[in-house]
């Protein structure tokens, strides 16, 4: 089988009219069928465009496949031209592949084709793409950019009109501006890449495609007699229906756009689209069509001739309230402002500046170098002039009062330094500030350097004290543990062992040995409890001796009801930390059998603290005991262990108490540096 | 009865006293005459009775044990005496701190 495309390629003629090309579809366009048009050139090659014309219609030709050789083509030419469909991007075109070209064999000159005429409803149909068309409306703007070319009105819109070889400036008619004009031109599309059309653009293919209507009628209207700017649209004067002329001197001229005119003490813009070239001090004619303005009467369409010429008109000295009013509408004003901001934009200065509380904007045209500095620094108070342009208030009000204002300044010129800024201005102020932040920077990070390296110290300096502290912590731990636990234990170790041993043959004294154990276990544990609550209290440091003590037995003597009063004489600050730990714990000790054994109904404790001793009393009114049974350690381990503390402190330890009478504890502990010769292991190394 | 040993118990814990009064107690020839928790109370409960043998702690609270015993020995050169500790090296210590001879070393697990 052969391929379908080859197969079509050969069987398929080339396409021989723009209209069997305008009818492919962009698939079909893109397969570069082969084309070969006769027809005549309605816009020769110039910028990337050109058209085509035969009896069918027109055709876009790509003018990157347009050969070197055919750049001398011109409109009018008779062609037959040889090249290939493409998709192109709205309509299909003829260009070329990319090694190949598009061939064009000049047959002669012919005559255009007669123009179609399009109502003006009808130029944004999109089929009228690549058409020769015929339009009739008037010149309201020119363009300038990288072609030239105008606007031109038609009914209620205006269209864009490329002038192709455009004639310079001085040599466009008058006649073109005095009236409606008739133009040739080639209608083309803008579209975006959904090939949808976007907007209309006419081609023109040279100045002697635009016909003024009225070729004589510039000279007519100059003939009209003078008009005023002030009597335009009184209610007494007919306006707006039929041209006025003025005569006044140029303010600003704008080319292509129009100028401001300066007139018997009034102002207004003009719109003019002739081009020449115009001064500040131009006197001038103007004939143009009044139109109704923000504030007060324009001209539009207007044309004007050049009478004379003088000084550069001044500015007019005017206030903020003046300007806002509308008086000086379109009028060269100056105005004392201060300038607050500076920018450069793309070919000029947008200055803003402030006049009492109203902003307000001013541009000036100013080809130099991008990077130049601003004209005057911020913060100075200037006087600036230019054409005043009121803008309106923000949302819906009548017009009838300037929200704020544009200055559009004729040049650097315009701005005159009143005051130079105060040296306190605001960037002073901030340098001022940085450079106080500064040193104070400097300042606080020195002392945060001092004030780490004092804490860095201090730090070692405390986890040196508490190491030591905790030293010697430990050491009382080990001895407590020591002197208690450890002694507990072999006690408890040698009874078991003698139950063990008599379990047999003595059980009841095997029973006895396992009950004092028993006893014992219940002591120590209590013991131990209490050391532990000891360690993790902080009453002794926290409440001293007395507050220490009352916090432990209090509640003890509340659980038994047992009303418990505490009282102490002398100052407990001068007993040794080891002696207060010791008589806390014995003052426990000697309450808690009160309240477990004694049966009292009131349990005192007292405490007298002397400079080299401590007495301490604890006195119940209890049942009582027969102090003479006290031999029997195995009774009364509470009392054996006060005493064995008051021992271990070199204290007494005297214990009255009689059936029937209560009891008395009486504690003498002095306060001499106890020697650890022989009473703890730290002697043992 | 008068054949069982008398025996003067000398410790600062209660306990260890106790546990010691009773591990004797259970034996028929043994007899705990008195207890003792100081060195005081030791040399004071010596003279009062006479125990044919004293088991001394090491560790007292008004003196050490070796201090006792040796007051004990100089008022009785006849006294026997055990010395009894339940730490490693306090034993080194009596041979430190006595002069006595003879002077033996036992050890019970």
């Amino acid at each position: 089988m052969i391929p379908s495309a080859a197969l079509s390629d050969e069987a398929k003629p080339a396409l021989a009219t723009t209209a069997e090309v305008r009818a492919l579809s962009p698939a079909e366009a893109a397969e570069e069928r082969p084309v070969h048009l006769s027809g005549v050139i309605t816009f020769a090659p110039e910028g990337g465009i050109c058209f085509v014309h035969d009896h069918t219609g027109g055709i876009y030709i790509s003018p990157s496949a347009i050969h070197p050789s055919s750049q001398t083509l011109q409109t009018g030419d008779q062609v037959e031209i040889d090249g290939f469909t493409g998709p192109g991007g709205f309509l299909p075109i003829v260009t070329a592949p990319v090694s190949g070209a598009v061939t064009f064999r000049v047959k002669g000159r012919g005559p255009l084709p007669k123009p179609r005429r399009v109502a003006s409803g009808e130029l944004e149909n999109p089929d009228l793409d690549c058409e020769w068309v015929e339009l009739e409306g008037s010149i309201r703007f020119l363009w300038s950019g990288w072609w030239r070319g105008f606007g031109l009105e038609i009914g209620e819109k205006t269209y864009p009109v490329r002038l192709r070889a455009s004639p310079p400036y001085d040599q466009y008619p008058e006649e073109w501006f005095a009236g409606p004009v008739r133009v040739s031109a080639v209608a083309a599309t803008i579209f975006n890449k959904g090939r949808q059309m976007t907007s209309r653009v006419f081609h023109v293919p040279g100045a002697e495609y635009i016909e003024p209507l009225n070729p004589s009628r510039s000279d007519t209207l100059f003939q009209l007699p003078a008009s005023d700017l002030g009597s335009l649209f009184r209610v007494d004067a007919r306006s707006g229906d039929r041209p006025v002329r003025l005569r006044g001197t140029v303010t600003m001229a704008e080319l292509g756009r129009g100028l401001f005119l300066r007139s018997e003490g009034a102002a207004a813009w003009v719109e003019s689209a002739q081009p020449a070239l115009l001064a500040p001090g131009d006197i001038v004619d103007v004939v143009g069509w009044p139109r109704l303005g923000r504030f007060q009467p324009e001209l539009r369409r207007a044309i004007h001739r050049r009478i004379g010429r003088e000084a550069p008109p001044a500015p007019k000295r005017v206030t903020l309230a003046n300007v806002l009013d509308g008086e000086n509408e379109a009028d060269l004003v100056s105005l004392r402002a201060e300038i607050i901001g500076q920018s450069r934009v793309s070919d000029g200065w947008r200055l803003v500046l402030r006049a009492e509380k109203t902003i307000f904007e001013a541009e000036f045209r100013d080809p130099g170098p991008k990077s130049s500095t601003p004209p005057i620094v911020n913060g100075s108070i200037v006087d600036v002039a230019g054409i005043c342009k009121g803008m309106p208030t923000t949302g819906y009000s009548l017009p009838v009062r300037a929200g704020t204002f544009a200055l559009t300044m004729r040049g650097a010129d315009d701005l005159t330094l009143v005051q130079a800024p105060p040296w306190w201005n605001t960037q002073s102020l901030l340098w001022i500030l940085s450079a106080i932040g500064a040193v104070g920077a400097i300042v606080s990070a020195w002392a945060i350097t001092l004030r780490r390296r004092v804490a860095h110290q201090t730090a070692i300096i405390s986890r040196q004290i508490e190491q030591q502290s905790i030293l010697a912590e430990r050491q009382r731990i080990a001895r407590e543990l020591h002197d208690t636990l450890e002694q507990e234990l072999a006690g408890m170790s040698l009874l078991l062992t003698t139950a063990q041993r008599h379990l047999h043959a003595k059980p009841m004294q095997a029973e006895r040995s396992l009950e004092i154990a028993q006893r014992m276990l219940r002591h120590s544990r209590e013991e131990s409890r209490s050391s532990i609550r000891d360690l993790r209290s902080l009453a002794l440091e926290k409440l001293g001796l007395v507050g220490a003590a009352e916090e432990l037995i209090r509640p003890l003597a509340e659980s038994a009801n047992i009303p418990l009063e505490v009282t102490a004489t002398g100052d407990a600050d001068g007993v040794p930390q080891l002696h207060a730990s010791h008589l806390v714990r014995i003052a426990h000790e000697a309450a808690a059998n009160a309240v477990r054994h004694a049966e009292a109904s009131r349990i005192f404790l007292h405490f007298e603290f002397q400079a080299d001793h401590a007495v301490l009393t604890v006195e119940d009114d209890g049942r009582g005991f027969d102090t003479t049974q006290m031999s029997d350690d195995t009774k009364h381990f509470g009392l054996a262990g006060i005493k064995e503390r008051t021992d271990k402190l070199r204290g007494r330890c005297l214990l009255e108490s009689a059936p029937g009478t209560g009891t008395r504890i009486t504690i003498t502990i002095p306060f001499e540096i106890q020697s650890d010769s022989g009473a703890g292991p730290s002697a043992l190394s | 009865m008068s054949k069982r040993i008398r025996i003067l118990i000398v410790d600062d814990h209660f306990m260890v006293r106790t546990g010691l009064a009773e591990a004797m107690r259970g034996e028929r020839d043994l007899l705990v005459v008195a207890k003792a928790s100081t060195g005081k109370e030791a040399i004071d409960g010596y003279a009062e009775h006479r125990p044919d043998v004293v088991t001394m702690d090491f560790r007292l609270p008004d003196m050490n044990g070796v201090e006792a015993a040796s007051t004990i020995l100089r008022q009785d050169p006849s006294a026997r005496i055990l010395m009894l500790s339940v730490f490693e090296g306090e034993e080194d210590l009596v041979g430190r701190l006595s002069t006595w001879s003879p002077y033996k070393r036992m050890r019970v697990e």
